[in-house]
């Protein structure tokens, strides 16, 4: 359980987050709704929360699947992530709902964007397209998505608490079968997802590796916050008894493996793209090249990936809980400059063009969604132990821990 | 120029551990200690410093990566500039995947041929080795009898106290 | 703590040896004169390799119209059999660096066969390029060296450029990492042999070493040093290969899953051919307390790992296909799977996402047979997905008039053959002269000696406490 101290502090966050949520849903839908840029700021910052959300349902699955201490810590933090996972089904129905009525977001939703004359490909590949991109298939789609999650998230939070309860190791072996399965589902429904939700603002484009970018960029997200969380509340109670250097040193090593593997999916799309020139893929990264934009990706190979990684590859900055936090928090910034580059430019306003508009409503909307989600999250942390209590593995799971300190 | 040597030997990992670390809060010298493999913390135990080799791998990697990317635009834009398939002559995307593998052939060759000149080591090297058996299931200590305090006997018990199986002192002629 | 940890994990190396235990198990092989099966399996490996070898020279003497290749597949046999052994070699690499990089203990008793496997590999692979350029003894103009022709230089933004730097760092690096490593067992073998040839050649090879602390030190650095450069170098190489391909604009071809698609695919035969030669290993030299049933679940988690990517990534080619709205990618992918060649794609299929699944069970995993057969299967499915990449891809062309089919030649299915007898005659005489365990590694992850800390629990304190117990095959 969380000590006395650790829940005031908890309830002080909720309260500043609803304040920050109050604030930038203002922004957001106040500044958007003036220029227009409501729905692509509040599609760009659901986005990223969403990322949190879903990742943390990734993370639990895949403690079970392959797990270990590191894993066992952050199990808390990751249930608690994917019990939001209603909360943003409902706050998703809301902004994708919204953004599907404006062709600002979604083009291919607007029946004029069909009969658009002027480029004959954009018109021929979107028709192709027609039989995934419309509102009844999208709006199934996302219903089946959001079932799927909730379903294994019901699954494995029910189990987590049964094992508390009993500690019944057959629940540990139930969990590990459907990890399996689970993350299968995962790797396609997200792959779907993508398409629908963050590929299709640019009808023409295609992509075999998106969803798997999104993916691997939401894990980084998901890595980041875990180890801010643990920071926080490893000052005291149970947590600060588990959570050593060694764990922080762990997840280091996973924030560098994902910032490599996200720069590796970002550039080697880039290279076949840009070697391929073909018309109906290369806009999408014509529509990054000008204007300020050049100068953002240049950010983002310096900012996102070179800075970093290098960080990340000094051993210190790693196990050091202070540093890591720092670096996280770092990376939790960059990753909202990266999802703005990803689908801000693909909205016909913002082609060629750091768009103003779109920025501030982005940075409204990251607020306001981030904001509530934050409650939300904190509200189901609250609930339950923050360590799994009766875990037969959790001996084994720190063994090497122990061996450590008596050698 | 010779010197004094004292070795001693042991049999297990363990042992040769403990009795490094005694030795030096004894503030004696180790020369050096010789090992069948590497035991972790040994290097602690002893007080050897890490290697820097590290920043010649980095410096020899930066260099391979600089020439190569150079050396494709030179090639590429200036010296013979040929349109294939309508590319850019600065193509710096195409140019990339083998600056990253001139980079680490540069750095990974370039560093193991550090090793080998730093430890001295080369084809044909007869090795002189303190006592038969370190490069199979030995560890061997070696201290420096640097003055006339240093007491043989006393250092033979300190030894002795971690399970040395072999103690002795030598002259040995100074590298 | 010592007992309570001994008890709740199988310890990596069985039998509870010493270290001069170690050096004799291994030492013994090299020092024993070879045996009848030894002999057995190396007079048909020769007699393949041979067979390939002649093949080889009657198609280079000829030409490559020897060949079943045609105007639309100008490319099949040779580059399929060229990205398949690649693949093979990755196994190699990733054991002996991304695992050394993850701690995992477990890669010390593998790492040194499946590193000979990777170097290798890459000289079967490197065979085929050669025979495809026709005239293999000008194989140097590709390199971009100064010549009286301009200068005129190779054209650097040609992937098959790129793959000529890829593969040649990759054989260089890994050959560096492999007689790195091999150092102070050469060393070993040398101090342990009585005069004559092989304390002479020992003698030279092992560069003097002489078990120093100081250069120990060094050594370890240098070793981590090269795991960190043979990460992404192993990575990139396959990246460069499935370039190869996707920067082409060919439907089927030019899709951006396929960098780190054939990466997993690369790891998952790779990982399928080091399991298909550790249990003969096992058997043949005795060495059964090294590799252990803990090494085989481990390493059929990984195939059972790779192989579900390598199966969500044709699930995801499919989709996306179907989503571009561009007839040509709907046109191969339909090809592919119904077409003339819909027999390989689902020989594929079955053999690739289908048959690993069986490793969900415990069962599957800890039987030897079982799990042979799998390899084996798994080798012939990666075979395909290379072979029908390529040619379905190539055989439907734009033009209907352009169509035509593709069947392999019987030259060019006994230079497949030559290329596996050349891997195991390669293996078998690796086997014979040098040790197939890195005994300087495995002397480290034994209990003996360490009776303070605790036994075989943590070799190195800065090994990430947290790593996957279930990657390391350890479940209760």
């Amino acid at each position: 359980m969380l000590t006395e101290n650790q829940l005031q502090k908890v309830k002080s966050l909720q309260g500043k987050s609803l304040l920050a949520a109050i604030g930038g849903l203002i922004v957001a839908i106040g500044w958007g709704f003036l220029n227009g840029s409501m729905f692509q700021g509040l599609l760009i910052g659901y986005l990223l929360i969403f990322a949190l959300g879903v990742s943390s349902l990734a993370l639990v699955m895949l403690h079970h699947l392959c797990g270990g201490s590191w894993s066992f810590v952050a199990q808390r933090i990751a249930e608690a992530g994917s019990r939001t996972l209603p909360f943003l089904a409902l706050v998703g129905a809301l902004v994708m709902g919204g953004a599907l009525m404006f062709s600002t977001v979604f083009p291919w939703a607007n029946a004029e964007f069909l009969n658009i004359e002027e480029n004959h490909l954009i018109k021929y590949m979107s028709h192709e397209k027609e039989a995934f991109l419309n509102i009844k298939t999208f709006a199934i789609c996302f219903v089946g998505y959001f079932a799927v999650w909730i379903g294994f998230m019901l699954a494995f939070n029910g189990w987590s608490k049964k094992l508390d309860d009993t500690g019944d190791p057959k629940y540990i072996s139930k969990m590990k079968i459907w990890a399996g399965f689970g993350c299968v589902f995962y790797v396609l429904t997200m792959t779907f997802a993508a398409t629908h939700w963050a590929m299709s603002t640019d009808p023409t484009f295609f992509s075999t590796i998106y969803g798997a970018w999104m993916i691997a960029g939401g894990a980084l997200s998901m890595m980041c916050f875990c180890v801010i969380m643990l920071t926080w509340l490893s000052d005291e109670g149970p947590l600060a008894e588990k959570v050593s250097p060694q764990i922080y040193h762990h997840f280091g090593n996973f924030m560098l493996g994902f910032t490599i593997f996200w720069s590796y999916l970002s550039f080697s799309p880039f290279l076949i793209i840009w070697y391929g020139n073909l018309p109906e893929e290369i806009g999408w990264y014509l529509h990054r090249s000008g204007g300020g934009l050049a100068a953002m990706t240049v950010v983002l190979i310096v900012g996102v990936w070179f800075t970093p990684m290098y960080l990340l590859m000094m051993r210190n900055n790693k196990t050091n809980p202070n540093k890591l936090r720092k670096i996280a928090f770092y990376i939790l910034a960059t990753r909202v400059v990266d999802m703005y580059w990803n689908i801000a430019p693909s909205f016909e306003n913002n082609h060629n063009t750091i768009g103003w508009g779109t920025v501030v409503s982005t940075l409204g909307a990251v607020a306001g969604i981030g904001g509530l989600w934050l409650w939300v999250f904190l509200n189901e942390l609250k609930k339950r132990p923050i360590l799994p209590q009766q875990d037969p593995r959790e001996e084994l799971m720190f063994l090497k821990e122990k061996a450590h300190n008596h050698g | 120029m010779s010197r004094r040597i004292f070795l001693s030997v042991f049999d297990n990992e363990d042992d040769i551990m403990d009795a490094a670390r005694a030795v030096r809060e004894e503030g004696l010298t180790i020369v050096d200690i010789y090992a069948p493999y590497a035991v972790h913390g040994l290097e602690k135990a002893a007080g050897f410093a890490p290697s820097r080799l590290p920043w010649i791998c980095f410096a020899l990697g930066l260099a391979g990566a600089a020439f190569k990317i150079w050396f494709e635009f030179w090639t590429t834009s200036t010296s013979w500039p040929i349109n294939v398939g309508g590319k850019p002559w600065n193509s710096w995307p195409a140019f990339l995947p083998i600056t990253f593998e001139v980079m680490v052939l540069a750095a990974g060759v370039g560093t193991v041929l550090a090793l080998f000149i730093t430890s001295r080591l080369w084809p044909g090297k007869k090795a002189v080795m303190p006592f038969p058996g370190v490069t199979d299931d030995r560890f061997a200590l070696i201290l420096e009898e640097k003055d006339a305090t240093f007491n043989a006997d006393a250092v033979r018990r300190l030894c002795e106290k971690y399970n040395a199986v072999h103690t002795e002192e030598r002259e040995e002629n100074k590298r | 703590m010592a007992e309570a940890s001994s008890n709740l994990r199988t310890p990596l190396i069985l039998g509870d040896k010493k270290p001069i235990e170690v050096s004799d198990d291994i030492c013994g092989i090299l020092e024993r004169k070879p045996t009848q099966l030894w002999w057995a399996a190396f007079g048909v490996s020769l007699f393949v390799l041979i067979v390939g070898a002649i093949a080889t020279a009657y198609q280079v003497s000829t030409g490559i119209g020897t060949w079943g290749l045609n105007k639309s597949v100008g490319w099949a046999f040779d580059i399929t059999n060229f990205v398949f052994w690649i693949g093979i070699g990755h196994a190699g690499t990733l054991i002996s660096a991304i695992l050394f990089l993850f701690r995992q203990r477990w890669r010390t008793s593998v790492n040194r066969a499946a590193e000979a496997m990777t170097i290798i590999a890459v000289l079967c692979a490197a065979i085929f390029p050669l025979i495809h350029m026709g005239r293999p003894w000008l194989a140097f103009w590709p390199l971009p060296y100064p010549n009286f022709r301009g200068p005129l230089w190779v054209n650097f933004r040609s992937p098959l450029v790129w793959d000529i730097f890829a593969i040649s760092t990759y054989f260089i690096i890994s050959s560096v990492f492999w007689y790195v490593g091999l150092i102070p067992d050469l060393a070993t073998i040398r101090d342990r042999a009585k005069e004559g040839i092989r304390k002479k050649i020992m003698g030279i090879l092992s560069l003097g070493w002489d078990g120093s602390y100081r250069t120990w030190v060094r050594y370890e650095t240098v070793y981590l040093l090269l795991a960190g450069l043979a990460t992404p170098l192993v990575v990139s190489v396959h990246t460069i290969v499935s370039m190869d391909f996707a920067t082409s604009i060919i439907p089927g071809w030019h899709t951006t899953i396929f960098p780190p698609y054939f990466v997993a695919g690369a790891v998952f035969s790779g990982f399928a051919m080091v399991l298909l030669l550790i249990p003969i290993a096992r058997k043949v030299m005795n060495l059964e307390d090294y590799f252990t049933m803990r090494h085989i679940d481990a390493m059929c988690k990984i195939i059972l790992l790779t192989g579900s990517i390598v199966g969500l990534a044709y699930l995801t080619e499919f989709f996306t296909a179907a989503y571009s709205g561009s007839v040509y990618e709907q046109f191969v992918f339909m090809n592919r799977a119904f077409g003339p060649y819909a027999w390989a794609y689902w020989i594929m299929v079955s053999c690739n996402v289908i048959s690993p699944q069986l490793m969900w069970f415990k069962r599957v995993r800890s039987n030897l047979y079982i799990v042979f057969a799998l390899t084996i299967v798994v080798n012939i499915g990666m075979w395909f997905e290379r072979f029908v990449i390529i040619v379905t891809s190539l055989h439907r062309d734009y033009l209907p008039s352009s169509w035509a089919d593709y069947t392999p030649t019987i030259i060019e299915l006994l230079t497949l053959a030559g290329t596996f007898g050349l891997f195991f005659t390669l293996f078998l005489l690796f086997c014979r002269f040098l040790p197939v365990i890195a005994m300087g590694e495995v002397k480290g992850i034994l209990s003996y000696g360490r009776s303070k800390r605790a036994r075989n629990v943590s070799k190195t304190c800065d090994e990430p406490v947290g790593m996957t117990p279930a990657l390391e095959g350890e479940e209760a």
